[in-house]
């Protein structure tokens, strides 16, 4: 399915199905910062930015 | 979210907030699909509001006598931080005169209608949040009348 069907899918859903979908992600938003997976993610972002910083100059 | 929104019911109805409406990402998605946020906005407008400045302090202590955790600038509500907003412009006003009423799991509230959500998002310089005019914009639901 096409991204903007699905947030027309989503978008079309009861308020109610919408709030229980918001309360799983903002667990999965607690689990991902618990877990420091996010922190981690930005020093791997930054050790992959930092070459192409090199060759910029 | 259930035990949150009765709790504030039972807050407007025991008098500490006049009326309410949801804002911000949540009441965004009673419009858009649901865009990940990890805390609830609740505009309120405080009965017997005299001066200029403004306490919280009521809802807080209503709140914590309820079962409500304080943290940060929120008060955790059935595990949702919600924080509250008294209304401090015309434009948040009307957005709660107009709200659009709605049930969740059964338990009935108040959504800000859609032209103030963005409306309010560009005023206060948050219009490239997941509840931009242009998400809107995207969305054939974005219309308060379409009430679900």
């Amino acid at each position: 399915m096409s991204k903007p069907r699905l947030q027309a899918r989503l978008a079309a859903l009861r308020f109610t199905e919408k709030i229980k979908i918001l309360e799983k992600l903002r667990d999965r938003e607690h689990a991902i910062s618990a877990s420091g997976l996010r922190a981690l993610r930005g020093k791997v972002s930054a050790a992959r930015a930092k070459p192409s910083d090199v060759n910029e100059k | 979210m259930k035990v949150t929104l009765e709790l504030m019911n039972q807050m407007q109805a025991d008098g500490v907030i006049e009326t309410y409406a949801i804002g911000g990402a949540v009441g965004a998605t009673f419009y858009l699909a649901p865009a990940a946020t990890v805390d609830v906005y609740v505009f309120v407008i405080l009965p017997g509001r005299t001066g200029l400045l403004l306490s919280l302090s009521p809802i807080y202590q209503y709140l914590k006598s309820h079962g409500g955790k304080e943290q940060d600038e929120y008060i955790v509500l059935g595990g949702w931080p919600v924080q509250f907003l008294p209304c401090s412009n015309e434009l948040e006003r009307e957005a709660l005169r107009d709200a659009v009423s709605t049930k969740v799991e059964g338990v009935p509230t108040w959504v800000m209608p859609a032209e103030h959500l963005v409306a309010i998002a560009l005023n206060t310089g948050r219009a490239k949040r997941p509840y931009s005019h242009s998400a809107f914009h995207r969305t054939a639901c974005g219309r308060p009348s379409k009430a679900r």
